[in-house]
């Protein structure tokens, strides 16, 4: 009866929390514009641009068959958008989203038109040398992190709270009459009365360094053009494409910036600016650079800090936060499993990828023939064309083709993360990725034999200091604070940082068959199945051997403490005192990291032999105290009777003692093996891929939260249930009173 | 002392189990004060009984009383003393003595 | 058989044993009493070594089991010990506690010692519950299955260490006969316990034990009858006489028979004479004289046991104005204590305290 309320108790759980899941698999209306992501969804469209303006030719050139219309103006576009004279308009991403933190009802298409790059231009062989003057400030401030700074403030965030002050330069070498636009935001454009922007900054900056002063005169976009050009201006400003056309009549100073021609559209549904998220709740993952980011760009929000992608996902799908922020790459990965993903873009931050070599010889070899690796590789596009395989919108389905080097004497240890889904991560069973089909092309260029391993960033990082491993493959992004430890390559690629957003669309498939989509992604696809029984595997070895070795350990000693001799009795049962207050003290994982990065830090040792020591410790102490409690309660005088009769102290402790000690030791040691089991849930934190590790590989390869945790939980409870149902049974076995009559008396008439 | 009632249509027997003396015996005239309504016969059985005292006497005397107005009551199986303190005292001729 | 020479007992907090010298004959039944706290455990614990003598020797058949050469498990074998709380092995059934010795140390066949264990069981009359388990037992027959344990290793001696104390009354005789048994039966035995009339009658040869050794060694008669040292004298005495001093009319009634009881016990009285005497006590104590009294008053009870003719004379003094119990209305209780006493005699009474005096002889 309990056996059947336990199973509807299951399924009950089982049923109710499917139901959170099935919401996410929807698909999308074509039909509305809302949800076109490519320029070409816009061939019979209604689309918009500013007049004689870069972006208006090649939003022409693009779309021949739309129907165009010139506007003023970004603004005119914009409110005729807004009403609904057109579908769409061009703009840069930049003013964009400078757009959005008005909290215009935007949004883009994610495919963009161009890429532009902006220069400011002077009249034609006017003036050389300020232009050399310019083009040095341009690119000191490159290195010296004052662009980067000007692009945080003005590109990225909402509007600033200070402005540059240009009234009071000295003019010590004349002043410059500066022609701009004010309807350039965020490049240029009036505030309070006075100029502002990011040109004008880096003009204003680039003034004082170099002694002049500033006059800036206002005019139309045309009228800075041509204003420069007859040299009525001495420099033009806001946002001014670099073309080869142009360049025919104007000089342009070095880019400045380059930013993404995209198409606009309206949002849909709600507003979403990236001001409505100023007091949102955003997800970050605990210590990343995401979360010095958000706090960076979002001073107000609630920030909650979470475990992994695949965790974030989950909680944006559920609504637990309004938006996270995050790579392109991860983003794409992720967008194709889940059509009701959107992002904002956040033009100014990004983030580098790499690899992860030691600090040593071999490390700076490494090191050293990867960045000559990725430049081939980047000079010919083959980097780019890898990257859009795996990093690009469509789902990778066939695996790489993996090189026999195993004649190659070099040895190359590469230690994994394969919950790094594009980077690194599993398909069909099997490694794949971006970063893993670099690696094989590497090593087949340079002569390496590969020997792959699965290890967490920290691992792998640990790894490294010890020669572990040669190189750590895990999609990380290189920070300063990374750079002190290991030893980083160039990175392969810089990602865009988007705000993730998500539109919650009803649900199009039933409830049944989200459920199969769903049980099939997490076992049968790509056989994943066969990982969690690998899980399973390692999960029993570890259980089993630590119970088997913590129990004889436990038991030996225990012998030790009962030895005749005071001394070693005495020292033993001190000795086993200490250690029980300090393995009860410590939580296991502790154990285990210790064990793993420090005592066995050096040598080879698998991470499964470490996860049996931790726990033999552990385990070994509790059999230690629990026969020393058992054996306690065991009353005294029948171990009196005993000597009385004649029975040596040994003799009494295995047939007196002892079996009345077992009956009531078992219930406890079921309760701690059960509890063993699963406590080796832990043992992913030290690269060992259990059964709770291969349900979070799955769940970041599936971004399925629900049915690979379901099912890692509904398996450990089937093994627990089992051993327990074993132990019970050997107790049955053991009770001397259960004993049958004919059975105590064998062999014997009566 | 243990009293343990058998109560079979209109009879109830009363076993008595250890002493009845000075301490024990108002339990037994609280039970019988509680029991006897609508009774026509009380046995009261001395197989287990080992102390008599003059209190227990006087329940007993009270209860012959009441017996002998709805009924009757009959003491059984008692023991070597108690029969002799029936005896001494003169209580072999009030009571029903089997 | 047993020597024991300057045998020493030290605890942190007393020394039980301090210099004990004595032997011990093939056949002797020795009876050990004494107040409490005096070593008698201690003593018989120490010959088979359940406690390790501090100092002093003890020699065993030839063995001096006190030299740290001597296979203690060895002489064990050739001891047993009856407990005081039986210590049955809790996880075996009664044929199986009797056996386990004999197969385990002695090498004897399982039908062998299944044979000498049923025929044991036979002779304590217990061979119906040899499948039963200790816990299912009562006290007297737990105890008698672990005298049939010790009895299964043929032993050359048998220490018992309070083998009744734990007993309900009820059941103290069942164990008292099978140790007389083995008594007559001549095997060599030291007993330890409290009851006066068992230890008188089975031993002899009897220990009083006092200050730290055996005060006084004699036979039964010696010293139950005839005590020679002083400490022993008083021992008896207060065995043999009891005293208890009311002063409420709400005194513990219950208390009283109880220590009644146990008085007349350690004499070795019959439980016909104990009721007698309770008998006397309630009715004319608690329902003759006490209703009598005044809020402020005192009643002594005093019960002295005379060997010599076997009969318990008991003495009642008691404060007030003067009165005659034997004048009192209370015919029933009279008849009831008249029946009970041999004789009742009134006097008044010059003692402090006291006005009037009842002597009373019971049977």
């Amino acid at each position: 009866m309990k056996r059947i309320f336990i199973l509807l108790i299951s399924i009950a759980v089982l049923l109710s929390g499917l139901t959170a899941c099935t919401a996410n698999n929807s698909q999308a209306d074509v039909s509305d514009i809302s949800s076109k992501t490519h320029i070409a969804d816009f061939a019979d469209s209604k689309v918009g641009s500013v007049a004689g303006s870069v972006q208006s030719e090649i939003l022409k050139r693009s779309l021949p068959d739309a129907q165009h219309s010139d506007f003023n103006s970004t603004s005119d576009a914009a409110m005729a958008l807004s009403s609904g004279k057109i579908d769409a308009f061009s703009t840069e991403n930049s003013v964009y989203c400078a757009m959005l933190w008005e909290g215009l009802a935007f949004k883009r298409v994610e495919e963009a038109l161009d890429v532009s790059n902006y220069g400011f231009i002077l009249g034609k062989g006017m003036n050389p040398a300020l232009l050399e003057e310019l083009n040095t400030f341009i690119d000191e401030s490159k290195d010296n992190g004052k662009l980067n700074a000007l692009k945080k403030k003005w590109l990225s965030s909402a509007e600033p709270e200070e402005f540059a002050e240009y009234e009071n330069l000295s003019n010590a070498n004349g002043t410059l009459k500066i022609a701009i636009s004010c309807e350039q935001k965020p490049f240029a454009y009036i505030k309070n009365g006075s100029y502002a922007g990011f040109d004008v900054e880096l003009l204003v900056a680039f003034a004082q360094e170099y002694g002049y002063g500033v006059e800036f005169i206002e005019s139309s976009f045309d009228g800075i053009l041509s204003g420069v050009q007859s040299g009525i201006y001495d420099i033009g400003a806001s946002g001014v494409t670099i073309t080869e056309e142009r360049k025919e009549t104007l000089d342009f100073s070095e880019s400045y910036y380059s930013d993404d021609l995209v198409l606009v559209v309206n949002s849909g549904s709600a507003a979403k600016s990236l001001d409505s998220f100023r007091e949102a709740t955003l997800g970050v993952i605990v210590g990343s650079i995401y979360d010095g980011y958000s706090r960076e760009l979002f001073p107000d929000a609630t920030i909650d800090a979470y475990q992994s992608f695949p965790d974030l996902f989950q909680c944006i799908k559920q609504g637990k936060v309004d938006g996270f922020l995050l790579d392109t790459p991860n983003y794409n990965a992720a967008k194709r499993t889940d059509k009701n993903l959107s992002y904002i873009s956040i033009p100014g931050y990004n983030v580098e990828i790499g690899y992860a070599f030691g600090k040593n010889d071999k490390g700076n070899e490494l090191q050293a023939q990867m960045n000559e690796y990725l430049d081939s590789l980047r000079a010919d596009g083959t980097l780019d064309a890898i990257w859009d395989e795996w990093c690009g919108e469509v789902e990778p389905t066939e695996n790489i083709e993996i090189p026999d080097l195993s004649a190659n004497e070099k040895d190359l240890k590469i230690a994994l993360d394969s919950s790094r889904k594009p980077f690194v991560y599993m398909l069909n069973n099997e490694y794949a990725g971006f970063e893993v089909e670099i690696l094989y092309m590497f090593c087949e260029k340079y002569g390496y034999n590969p020997k792959l391993e699965d290890a967490q960033w920290t691992a792998g990082v640990a790894g490294l200091k010890e020669g572990k491993y040669d190189v750590v493959s895990c999609g990380i992004y290189i920070t300063e604070e990374r750079k002190e430890s290991v030893n980083f390559c160039d990175p392969y690629m810089i990602a865009d940082i988007i705000m993730v957003t998500y539109e919650n669309e009803e649900s199009g498939a039933g409830f049944l068959e989200s459920v199969k989509e769903s049980f099939e992604k997490t076992f049968i696809r790509e056989d994943r199945w066969k990982l969690i029984a690998e899980g399973v595997a390692v999960t029993l070895i570890i259980s089993f051997f630590s119970v088997i070795g913590g129990t004889v350990f436990g038991f030996l000693f225990y012998m030790l403490s009962r030895s005749k001799n005071k001394f070693v009795s005495l020292f033993t049962k001190k000795i086993a005192k200490v250690y029980s207050v300090i393995i009860s003290g410590t939580p296991t994982l502790v154990v285990l990291m210790i064990l793993f990065y420090i005592v066995f830090a050096k040598s080879d040792i698998s991470g499964i032999i470490v996860a049996i020591a931790g726990f033999i410790m552990t385990f070994s102490s509790f059999v230690f105290g629990q026969l020393d409690a058992t054996v306690e309660n065991v009353d005294k005088g029948q171990t009196e009777a005993a000597y009385a009769l004649g029975y040596s102290r040994n003799k009494t402790f295995f047939r007196i003692v002892l079996p009345q000690a077992l009956k009531m030791f078992i219930p406890a040691y079921t309760g701690e093996i059960v509890g063993l089991i699963k406590a080796t849930s832990i043992v992913g934190y030290i690269a060992v891929n259990d059964l709770t590790r291969m349900g979070d590989i799955i769940r970041s390869n599936t971004y399925e939260a629900f049915f690979p945790l379901i099912a890692v939980a509904v398996i450990y409870f089937a093994l627990t249930w089992g051993v327990a149902g074993l132990l019970g049974i050997a107790k049955r076995k053991i009770d001397p009173r259960k004993r049958k009559n004919k059975n105590i008396l064998k062999g014997v008439a009566r | 002392m243990n009293i343990n009632k058998t109560v079979n249509a209109t009879e109830l027997t009363v076993a008595l189990e250890g002493r009845l003396d000075t301490a024990t015996a108002p339990a037994l005239e609280a039970e019988l004060n509680q029991s006897l309504a609508g009774i026509t016969k009380l046995v009261l059985d001395f197989s287990a009984l080992e102390y008599l005292s003059s209190a227990g006497l006087r329940v007993l005397l009270s209860a012959q009383k009441a017996m002998n107005k709805q009924g009757e009551m009959i003491v059984k199986n008692v023991n070597e003393t108690i029969s002799e303190i029936f005896e001494v005292t003169g209580f072999c001729d009030v009571l029903t003595i089997e | 058989m047993i020597k024991i020479s300057h045998l020493r007992k030290e605890y942190p907090n007393a020394t039980p044993l301090k210099d004990v010298n004595v032997e011990i004959n093939r056949g002797d039944v020795i009876s050990i009493i004494g107040p409490s706290g005096t070593g008698k455990s201690t003593l018989i614990r120490c010959i088979n070594k359940l406690e390790t003598p501090t100092s002093g020797e003890i020699w065993v058949d030839g063995n001096c089991i006190t030299s740290k050469k001597c296979d203690i498990n060895k002489v064990r074998q050739k001891m047993g010990m009856v407990f005081q709380s039986f210590n049955l092995f809790n996880h075996m059934n009664v044929i199986e506690n009797i056996m386990a010795a004999p197969m385990d140390l002695l090498g004897k066949s399982k039908q062998q010692a299944y044979d000498d264990g049923m025929q044991l069981l036979r002779t304590v009359g217990l061979a119906d519950k040899a499948f039963n388990y200790p816990d299912e037992l009562s006290g007297g027959q737990k105890q008698r299955i672990a005298i049939a344990r010790t009895l299964a290793m043929n032993p050359e001696i048998i220490l018992f260490d309070e083998p009744t104390s734990a007993l309900d009354p009820t059941m103290v005789g069942e164990v008292q006969a099978v140790i007389k048994e083995l008594a007559n039966k001549g095997l060599t035995m030291m007993i330890v316990t409290h009851e006066m009339r068992f230890a008188k009658e089975i031993a002899n040869r009897v220990f009083y034990m006092d200050e730290g050794g055996i005060y006084e060694d004699g036979t039964p008669e010696q010293i139950f009858e005839n005590p020679q040292k002083e400490k022993t004298a008083r021992f008896i005495k207060r065995i043999k006489v009891f005293e208890n001093l009311i002063t409420s009319k709400d005194f513990d009634f219950i208390g009283f028979n109880t220590s009644l009881e146990e008085f007349g016990r350690r004499c070795g009285i019959s439980q016909k004479a104990i009721y007698r005497m309770q008998s006397v006590f309630e009715e004319l104590c608690v329902q003759i004289i006490l209703p009598e009294l005044s809020k402020d008053f005192a009643l002594n009870v005093t019960a002295e046991y005379s060997q010599e003719d076997d009969s318990i004379a008991v003495q009642i003094k008691y404060s007030g104005k003067a009165f005659n119990p034997m004048d009192s209305d209370n015919i029933l209780s009279l008849k009831l204590a008249q029946n009970a006493a041999q004789s009742i005699e009134y006097a008044p009474c010059n003692e402090e305290g006291f006005t009037n005096m009842l002597v009373v002889k019971i049977k």
